[in-house]
């Protein structure tokens, strides 16, 4: 492994946070806010972004598959260490909480340690949507101009699928589906900040939460979230985008260039709509039958929440803890499911079910038909049969990860449902649990070595398990070199 | 002296029972096919029938009428208990009746059969596991409902919950001791059904996973008539063997011999359901220490036994990897489980490893036996038995639940997945006892680890429309699927299935028998239905 070119790319990465860092220190230079924090770790990341440009160096090689994940895994891990710089140096909170809110924000998660929002400065709570903002970006980057470069035969094909992105003939177009991915990125969070300031936010608060959204993060910069507007018009601004941000970017480029035929004829996005529309349906038959709410307020609660959970936000715009039981697995089930591929959205995704639901039902017809051949398809593209057997074994220890979380949680005395929603919410990158003190949902709570545990299962929930999982092995850090 | 009495004449039955079974339930008459059914070696895990071609339902039909008339002459026994010990008439009414009506019924669906296949195809395989599972529960029930006890829900219910050795139970009173007898017997059938399909159907159905390689090919399972009979006898002598030695166990500990037969018989098929009002709470350390090893023993590989037994090799069972994982399994999940509990203080250490050993045990055999009430238990150890129940014990035991063997297929399956990330165009074989898994049957796994879960969680949804917590409803749901009652009260639901509502209760009957049918061979039928359906229109 070519630890200079690595160490070359994260000085990059270090750069750009330092740069992100400015953005936080003018808010608080202009508010009279404590400035130094954001200064301080702003000049860390930029010594540290110096020091390893200067030891690294970008040799003319491609990326092999081991920089890759070394370049995504240790690089997740700098950007949150350089993110819990700002909550420490400002001494708002102790170096696990920083860290834990920094891996939040990041990952797009939106898990909070902070009890009380109140009393902060807005420079943090900028600091916070923003880190949501830099994941989404990093997200959107990972998966679509390294991965498929490595993606080829590997574990991570099933990451891309989605995309459309097959086999070595698309490499060539990778590097233009990346900008344009990142411009769909940017124009939906500019589309978002400005329905925000129509519907009637604050400046501040329209920024903060745009970022937030469109990242499917879920950090608000209220302990109410989403619940603080109570307006039916602000819920329903956020709830679109919200189901924008967990649909597949890609699709929405293929949209404005080919047309809307395009979103009639992919499976996924079907598939993603019916899901939501189903789950909204049930969610609000069931509050109707079972609380005796009115039906319009059944389902604004329904459909916001529905969308928060599906496109894994987590947003709350009401307290969906007091619901009947089958509405609450509903959004568990929501959760765990998540967002289409190519979006910035968690969870097992979309087309990763219609993989699985296609290998099923081509088993089913092998046991028919014994000497028959059948060739799955989804979104028209003929998938092989590794693609399923791998969206199986990525489901199989997608489940096996959360139950050891929940092994571990339960064994430092987490309440069982609390840690299993902890850890689907966590992989998934949600947020908000059930239970856990009630839908204000912070994790404030939870003891330790527990917040340690969420921290790790964010991680992986957000790099598909195989990055760390891999970087774990000891054969990863040392190459075998034959004889 | 009268429950001596009592003790032998029920061994004998049991023992006279399981050969007649067999023996019967495959007909002797079918020997004719024995030849050619070899001659044309069939790998179980192909069919040469043509797609699409209509549904034979004569074999399945004689299959089912010799169901029937087993259960009437099973139904003779608490009969004969009922007579002896002078209960009422409408008890012995409740039992004589429905033997009538299963004879008379079997006797009709089995005569005009004469003409049939030599084999099941995978449509009547499965639409068969399915009646079969719905039929022992329909006559199951009618001794409940006739002698007053229950109504037809609850005796459905219970009826369906005894032969899917799951073991939930709605009865609350205490029952006469032929209705104990019915209800162990019951049980005790299911596991016996539950391993013929093993050998049988499922291999063709649901595909073998693994009990082929497990056994080197010393068994052959294929829905083939004539080694259905051979096989099917051969388990059936085994497991009344066992149940014998598990008598005596019993007996030795100080358990009255009607008391013993029944616990043996409730072990043994891991359903672990007997009274309500008595619990090994009452019993001694050896009571308690021998009914956890019987568990253990239920949770094996009976094949395996089977064959070690034959071989009088007994090393072919620690040889097994999957009987040394179950047996690690046990230890650390006891040991983490006991030094929680202990940690806890809940109890003294020597207590805490009883404790937390025999519900491990309890829970991975799907028994769901109770010492005690797991209520007050730390959310860790119970988190654990679910773990353990939802998992299950090994492939070819009367245990429900996943299957470790699955299991491990897939942990190999994850870890050469992390290997072939760093090298994509590696190809890696999944070995189980040095025997390669072929990739085939590592997706049908997978697929069905996928289908699992999925009516797994259908299932939480639809019983969570009771009203019950989110954790109830796994918990109901993890009991039904995997035929470990105990899994119910784990998150405090209210100790019996008799406060859910009706429909719920449909629900769960549903469930259990998906569970026995490994989910895969109700698709089929669902399927076969359809399509039946839309070639008539």
């Amino acid at each position: 492994m070519n630890m200079h070119l690595v160490a070359w790319l994260l000085g990059g990465l270090s750069l750009g946070i330092a740069a992100f860092l400015l953005l936080p220190a003018g808010l608080a230079a202009m508010g009279g806010e404590p400035v130094l924090p954001f200064l301080l770790a702003g000049a860390f990341s930029l010594g540290l972004a110096l020091l390893l440009r200067w030891w690294g160096g970008l040799p003319r090689v491609r990326l092999s598959i081991r920089e890759g994940i070394a370049v995504t895994g240790l690089g997740w891990l700098l950007a949150a260490f350089l993110g819990l710089l700002p909550y420490m140096l400002g001494g708002w909170l102790p170096p696990l909480d920083a860290l834990f809110e920094s891996i939040s924000g990041f990952t797009g998660t939106g898990a909070t340690v902070i009890a009380s929002l109140e009393g902060l400065p807005q420079s943090l709570l900028l600091w916070r949507s923003l880190t949501h903002w830099i994941g989404g970006f990093a997200i959107v980057v990972m998966f679509t101009a390294l991965l498929p470069q490595l993606a080829h035969g590997s574990m991570f094909r099933h990451s891309t699928e989605g995309l459309g992105l097959h086999g070595s003939r698309a490499l060539p177009r990778i590097r233009t589906m990346a900008r344009m991915l990142l411009a769909v990125y940017a124009l939906l969070t500019l589309a978002a900040i400005l329905v925000y300031l129509l519907c009637g936010m604050p400046l501040f608060s329209a920024v903060s939460h745009a970022f937030s959204t469109i990242s499917t993060g879920g950090f608000s910069i209220y302990d109410d979230s989403a619940r603080y507007f109570d307006d039916p018009l602000i819920e329903g601004a956020m709830t679109l985008f919200m189901v924008l941000a967990g649909g597949n970017f890609w699709l929405y480029y293929l949209g404005w260039k080919k047309g809307l035929r395009v979103f009639a004829e992919n499976t996924e996005w079907k598939a993603y709509l019916t899901m939501l529309i189903l789950a909204i349906v049930l969610i609000a038959a069931n509050l109707v039958h079972d609380t005796g709410m009115e039906i319009p307020d059944a389902l604004r609660y329904a459909s916001f929440q529905a969308a928060s959970f599906a496109s894994t936000t987590g947003f709350v715009s009401s307290d969906f803890d007091a619901w009947p039981s089958f509405s609450r697995f509903c959004l568990l089930l929501l959760m765990f499911i998540g967002g289409c591929a190519g979006s910035t959205a968690g969870g097992l995704r979309v087309s990763r079910m219609l993989l699985l639901q296609r290998m099923m039902v081509s088993i089913l017809w092998q046991k028919l038909h014994p000497q028959g051949i059948r060739q799955e398809r989804l979104n028209g593209i003929a998938l092989t049969e590794d693609a399923l057997f791998n969206a199986g074994r990525f489901f199989f220890m997608y489940i096996m990860l959360m139950a050891f979380w929940v092994f571990l949680l339960t064994a430092d005395t987490v309440p069982t449902l609390d840690a299993i929603a902890v850890s689907v919410s966590a992989m998934a990158g949600v947020g908000p649990v059930l239970e856990l003190s009630g839908s204000a949902y912070t994790y404030a709570t939870l003891p330790e070595f527990s917040k340690f545990v969420v921290c790790l299962a964010m991680l992986f929930g957000r790099l598909e398990i195989f990055t760390l999982l891999v970087m774990l092995s000891p054969e990863f850090w040392h190459e075998k070199t034959g004889w | 002296m009268r429950s001596m009495v009592v003790g032998c004449i029920g061994c004998m039955f049991i023992e006279w029972m399981s050969r007649a079974a067999a023996s019967f339930l495959l007909g002797k008459s079918l020997s004719v096919w024995k030849n050619t059914a070899e001659n044309s070696s069939i790998d179980s895990n192909i069919s040469h029938e043509k797609a699409g071609k209509i549904m034979d339902f004569h074999l399945l039909l004689f299959l089912l009428g010799r169901m029937m008339l087993l259960m009437g002459g099973a139904l003779c026994i608490p009969l004969g208990i009922s007579l002896y010990e002078a209960e009422p008439d409408s008890l012995a009414l409740a039992f004589a009746l429905p033997s009538a009506a299963a004879v008379l019924i079997g006797g009709l669906l089995s005569l005009p059969h004469r003409e049939r296949k030599p084999r099941l195809g995978v449509r009547e395989g499965a639409l068969f596991m399915m009646l079969s599972w719905c039929l022992l529960g329909l006559i199951g029930l009618l001794p409940y409902v006739l002698s007053g006890q229950l109504s037809w829900l609850n005796a459905m219910f219970e009826s369906i919950a005894d032969f899917t050795t799951t073991g939930a139970s709605t009865i609350q009173a205490d029952l006469p001791p032929s209705l104990l007898l019915w209800r162990s017997l019951t049980q005790w059938i299911g596991g016996l059904n539950a391993m013929v399909l093993l050998m049988t159907v499922i291999p063709q159905v649901n595909g073998g996973f693994g009990l082929g390689f497990a056994l080197e090919h010393s068994v052959s399972l294929s829905p083939m008539l004539s080694r259905m009979r051979r096989t099917g006898l051969s388990i059936a002598w085994l497991y009344t063997f066992i149940t014998l030695f598990f008598i005596l166990l019993y007996w030795l500990c100080g358990l009255s011999p009607f008391d013993a037969i029944n616990w043996a018989m409730v072990t043994i098929s891991t359903s672990g359901s007997y009274t309500t009002s008595q619990s090994l709470a009452a019993g001694s350390y050896s009571l308690e220490f021998v009914s956890l090893l019987c568990m253990l023993v239920a949770c094996g590989n009976f094949f395996l036994y089977w064959c070690a037994f034959r071989r009088r090799d007994w090393h072919i069972l620690w040889d097994n990897a999957e009987i040394r994982v179950l047996l690690g399994l046990v230890l650390l999940f006891g040991l983490l489980s006991a030094l929680q509990l202990w940690r806890l203080e809940l109890y003294s250490f020597p207590d805490s490893l009883r404790y937390g050993f025999f519900h491990v045990v309890s829970f991975a055999s799907t028994t769901g036996f109770e010492e005690l009430s797991l209520e007050n238990w730390p959310d860790f150890n119970k988190y654990l038995l679910f773990l353990l129940g939802i998992t299950g014990g090994c492939i070819g035991s009367p245990t429900g639940g996943f299957k470790l063997l699955r299991m491990m297929i897939l942990c190999k399956a994850a870890t050469s997945a992390i290997r072939q990330t760093l090298h994509p165009r590696m190809i890696s074989h999944i070995t189980v006892d040095g025997a390669t898994v072929s990739h085939n049957v590592v997706s049908n796994i997978l697929s069905f680890f996928y289908l699992y879960l999925m009516i797994f969680f259908l299932f939480v949804l639809l019983i969570s429309l009771s009203g019950t917590s989110i954790l109830e409803a796994m918990g109901i749901a993890a009991a039904c699927l995997s035929g470990v009652s105990s899994a119910a009260t784990l998150y405090g639901s209210t100790a019996s299935f008799i406060y859910l509502p009706a429909l719920t209760k449909v629900f769960c009957c549903v469930l259990m028998i998906l569970g026995k049918m490994e989910i895969f061979a109700f698709l089929l039928v669902v399927q076969s239905g359809v399509r039946g359906l839309r070639d008539r229109w």
